[in-house]
Parts: C-alpha cells; structure tokens; sequence
C-alpha cells in the first residue's frame, strides 16, 4: 500500500468516526444506518445479479434467514449476539446453496420466477411455522448489543453498521477483481462460450449464489438486533423488489453503483416526505427516467453490454 | 505428448431435437495434426455435429472417441478439460470483459502462470490487434477483431484439438482470408482442426480433407483436392461461390 493510499484511508477512517459524533438527530442516524444495511444488501445481490447475470427476486429471504437465524439463536439459546450474526451468514448462505441447486438450469425470465417462488415459499414457511417462527406475529423484543455493560444506542449501531458494510465492500471488490470475480462475469457475459473454456457452470452459479446469500444474511443479522423487531412482512418480495431496483438504478456489474442505488432509492422517498402520498409517484418517475436516458445505471457498468449486447455487435459487424 | 493413433472419432453419431433428426449417423475422424473442414448447406447439420462432439447436447446414439477414450455425452467443461477447443459460432467472446481478459478465460484450467503468459505472447503475436486493445472491452472491438479474440482465447486453453464454428460467418471477404491465413498458421503448429465452413471454396482450398454434410448425413468424404474436383461439390457448393469472390 502506498503512503497516500494510506494517508487516504486513514482521513477517511477519522472521518467515519467523527461525523457520526456531530450527527445529533435519531432520525438521521437511523437513515444512515438504514442505507449501510441495504447497501450490504445490494452488495449480495450485485454478485448474484450484477457479476453473473443471475435474475433473483428472491434476495429478501436471505436477508429474512439472517434475521430470523440470529433472532431465534440468540433468544432462544441465549447465544451471544455475534455468534448469533456469524450463524446468521451461515444459515443464509447455505439458504443460498439450496436455492442454487435447483434451478441451476434455469436461465433469465425462468430464473426469474423460479426465485420468485422461493421467495415467497421463504414467507410461507415464517408466517405457517408458528413454533418456531411466532407466524404473523413475528419476533418481538429482539436482544440489543451491549458493550461493557451498556446497551447499544443508535450511534453505536452506526458505528457497527459502518464497520461491517467496509468489510463487506472490501469483500465485493476482492471478489470482483479476483478469478473467481472474472469467472462469474464470464458467465454472465455468455453462459456456453463459459463452458467450453472448462468453466463447471453450476458450481460457479451455486457459489454466487450462496456468497450473495452471505451478504444478506450478515445484513439481516445485524438488522434483527437494531430494529428489535422482526416478523414475515420485514421480507416480501416487495423488499426484493426494492434491492433489484437499487442494482439497476445505481449500475449493474459496478460493485459501487449498487450502493448508490441503495443510498438514492432509502433517502429519496425521506427527502420527498413532504409530498406525503405523492413522494412514490416521484420515486417512480426518477427511476423511469434513469432507465430511459442512463439504461447503465448511474454508474455505469457491465450490464450495458449484457442487454444490448447482441444489436451492438451486429452493428460492428455491418460497418466492415 | 503425442502418440500414434491420437484422433478425434466420431462413429454412427445421431443428434435429435425431439422428433427431429438433425443428424444421422454420422462417421469422421480428425487425425493428430490435420486440419478437416466439414462443408454444406444451411441446416445441413454441420453445426449440430459440432456441438454434440464438443458436450453442448448430447448425442442419442452414436460414440464419440478422443485419442481413444469414450467421451461420448460429457459435459462441455470435462471435455474442453481433455483439451478440445470450440470456438463457437458468431464469436460469443465476454463483451463485458476486456481483451486481455477473455484471453486470460481461455486459460481457466491452467495453473501454470509462466506458460499461460508466454501463450498470450503467442496469441498477440499470431494477432497483432489484439495487443494493441488489450485493455478494451470485446464488446467494442469489430466483428473481425472478436473473431480473432475468439480464435485466440481457445488457443489459451493449448489445445489439441480446435473446432471451429463458421468462422468467416458475417465477416468482410477481406478480413475472411486473413483470419483463414491465421488459422492455417494455427494448424501449422500442430494444432489439430475440425472446422464447420459454408464457404466450401475457400475451407478446402486451406485443409487436408473435407467432408461434405447434406440433410443431416455425410455424402461424399476424401482430401480437399478430390472434394475440389469433384463435379457434385463443384456444381452444388461452388457454383456460387464464383459470384461470391469476385
């Protein structure tokens, strides 16, 4: 690591420390940790999606497994807290493996609605399996952290929110720079073209999968714990839905871009909260008009080439 | 490496698509070093004979024989880990991903570092272009220039054999011969190719020995010399390739 590099990350670290400490108001610090809880979200979500073109619509029942993991560990067993969370990535990425493994041959649209049912059988399962799960309820007076004996307040949970998303964006951007990163766009970019240069398609599409799975599960470990309060309606395809949004709109294939997605679409309707009823009809206006003028996202990125790839290369072609 | 009796051999291969019998029985052989074209009209089945070698369907009677192992129906990633290279139809190079990168795909199952960086020297050699872009996405390169990344990528994988995919498909005539002249180049250092052509002329006026594929059965087999002589190949497959060269 070079000085400046160094001289950077240490600036940055002063400053993750202190704006924290000048931020007075409670609604604020919950914003912030609202958009670090779906920015490592949409992490997940941008390797499954974003690096190997995997259409999920079912991320929400990751992030539900690693609530409801953690929640019930630590309740019911009395676990600590971070073995809690750490078994919650755990469980999410083995939730991961078994959504992998059926529908490994399964492709775009398919994909799609298959992940969709999961998605929704995850819900079914929360909602019927009242022994375990407190059904509709949900999970009440979920145990807070503590540190030295006193409870965490909201911007200690910053600061652990903080924490975990710069590891998770270290993790996403070791990934993508690596092999294995280089092996699921490859995917991505052409599924058989991928095959013939030996690539095992569904073992690399399972791993996505359950890596992606892993990142919401520690997402949903934490939420549990912050918002105390857990039950099926914290994890409907609604939610799903919203973290898709927040992939395309900040850029498919970017690593940073999904997380600027999540930033824009968790502040936007706050900034809007004036509009009252209206605030939605503007959300959803931006985001038809990012997608008509800036189809990328606004950063940019790789699934510029997955969609319009086919008519760009016929183009080429003609000009010879 | 290389023994007597290493070859590619297909035996009686059919391929259907439900009740469609695209191809029928079909016999050939790719011997150590030799470059086969395997020609024919659209829909002839020279494609699906291609893809059902290589593991992308599997064949529904029929033996496919690698340096004699029986590799018939595997999987196109434990094929192409026995050093068969395909090098599919229409490019298909990762538009996402730079030059240099796809090459670097092309050498998924190897470890070894070294010779993996003296083959992409190879490769930027044999394709000049390619180093000049090599830190530009595929997807911005020209339909000749893909076709080159294409080629080039499966060479990264060292392979034995090549099999090559209409590989002058939507390609200016030009830019067509060049990449011939390359892949004759290829051949020439001891690569083995299996090449699906339409443009009959020019794929045997550049092999050893061509087949000759029609409603998904081989007609006529020999060396290119008698294919090119002969007066079924001459009035069917060349006849229009006179207005086609010009």
């Amino acid at each position: 690591m070079s000085k400046k590099r160094l001289t950077q990350y240490v600036l940055l670290a002063v400053l993750l420390v202190l704006v924290p400490q000048f931020v007075r108001s409670d609604y604020a610090l919950h914003l912030m940790i609202m958009v670090a809880i779906y920015g490592i979200l949409v992490l997940g979500l941008e390797i499954i999606l974003g690096q190997t073109g995997l259409f999920s619509l079912g991320h929400a029942a990751f992030f539900g497994m690693g609530s409801y993991t953690s929640a019930l560990l630590v309740m019911r067993l009395g676990m600590p807290i971070w073995l809690g969370i750490v078994l919650a990535v755990l469980a999410s990425g083995i939730l991961g493996f078994l959504l992998g493994f059926p529908t490994l041959r399964l492709r775009g649209d398919y994909l799609a609605i298959a992940t969709l049912g999961f998605g929704e059988i995850f819900g079914l399962i929360l909602v019927n399996w009242d022994s375990l799960t407190h059904g509709p309820m949900g999970i009440p007076g979920i145990t807070r952290p503590e540190i030295f004996g006193v409870v965490f307040d909201k911007r200690m949970y910053l600061y652990l929110i903080v924490l975990l998303f710069i590891l998770a964006l270290a993790a996403a951007f070791r990934i993508s720079n690596s092999f294995l990163g280089r092996t699921f766009r490859a995917i991505r970019d052409d599924e058989d073209a991928a095959e013939f240069l030996g690539i095992h398609i569904s073992k690399y599409k399972i791993l996505a999968f359950i890596i992606g799975g892993m990142f919401a599960g520690l997402a949903g470990g934490f939420y549990a714990h912050y918002v105390t309060f857990i039950s099926p309606d914290s994890f409907t395809y609604e939610d799903s839905e919203t973290l898709l949004a927040m992939v395309f709109l900040g850029g498919a294939g970017t690593v940073i871009g999904p997380v600027v997605g999540a930033v824009v679409l968790v502040l936007l309707p706050e900034l809007l909260s004036f509009m009252v009823q209206w605030r939605m009809l503007v959300v959803g206006v931006i985001m038809v008009l990012v997608m008509i003028f800036r189809p990328q996202g606004l950063m940019g990125g790789g699934m510029k080439f997955l969609k319009i790839k086919k008519k760009e290369v016929a183009r080429i072609g003609e000009k010879e | 490496m290389k023994g007597i009796g290493e070859m590619l051999n297909v035996e009686n291969m059919v391929v259907s698509y439900g009740n469609i019998r695209a191809v029928r029985e079909v016999s050939l052989t790719v011997g150590d070093g030799e470059f086969v074209v395997l020609i024919g009209n659209n829909g002839a089945g020279k494609t699906s004979t291609l893809k059902a070698i290589c593991g992308v369907n599997s064949p529904s009677g029929g033996t496919v024989n690698l340096n004699g192992e029986n590799i018939t129906g595997k999987p196109s990633h434990k094929i192409a880990a026995k050093r068969v290279a395909m090098v599919p139809e229409g490019r298909r190079v990762f538009a996402g991903m730079t030059v240099r990168e796809n090459l670097d795909m092309g050498a998924f199952l190897r470890r070894d570092k070294k010779s993996i960086e003296n083959d992409r020297e190879t490769v930027y050699e044999l394709f000049p272009v390619l180093r000049e872009r090599f830190r530009q996405p595929a997807g911005t390169l020209s339909g000749g220039e893909q076709q080159m990344l294409a080629i080039g990528r499966a060479l990264m994988a060292q392979p034995q054999y090549l099999l090559l995919d209409e590989p002058s498909l939507g390609l200016a005539p030009i830019m067509v011969e060049s990449i011939f002249e390359k892949i004759v180049q290829i051949n020439r250092q001891g690569i083995s190719l299996l090449m699906v052509e339409q443009n009959a002329f020019l794929a045997l006026s550049v092999a050893n020995r061509g087949y000759v594929m029609d409603s998904g059965e081989i007609v006529l087999a020999g060396t290119a010399e008698e294919l090119l002589e002969n007066d079924m190949v001459k009035r069917v497959y060349l006849g229009m390739e006179e207005a086609e060269e010009s």
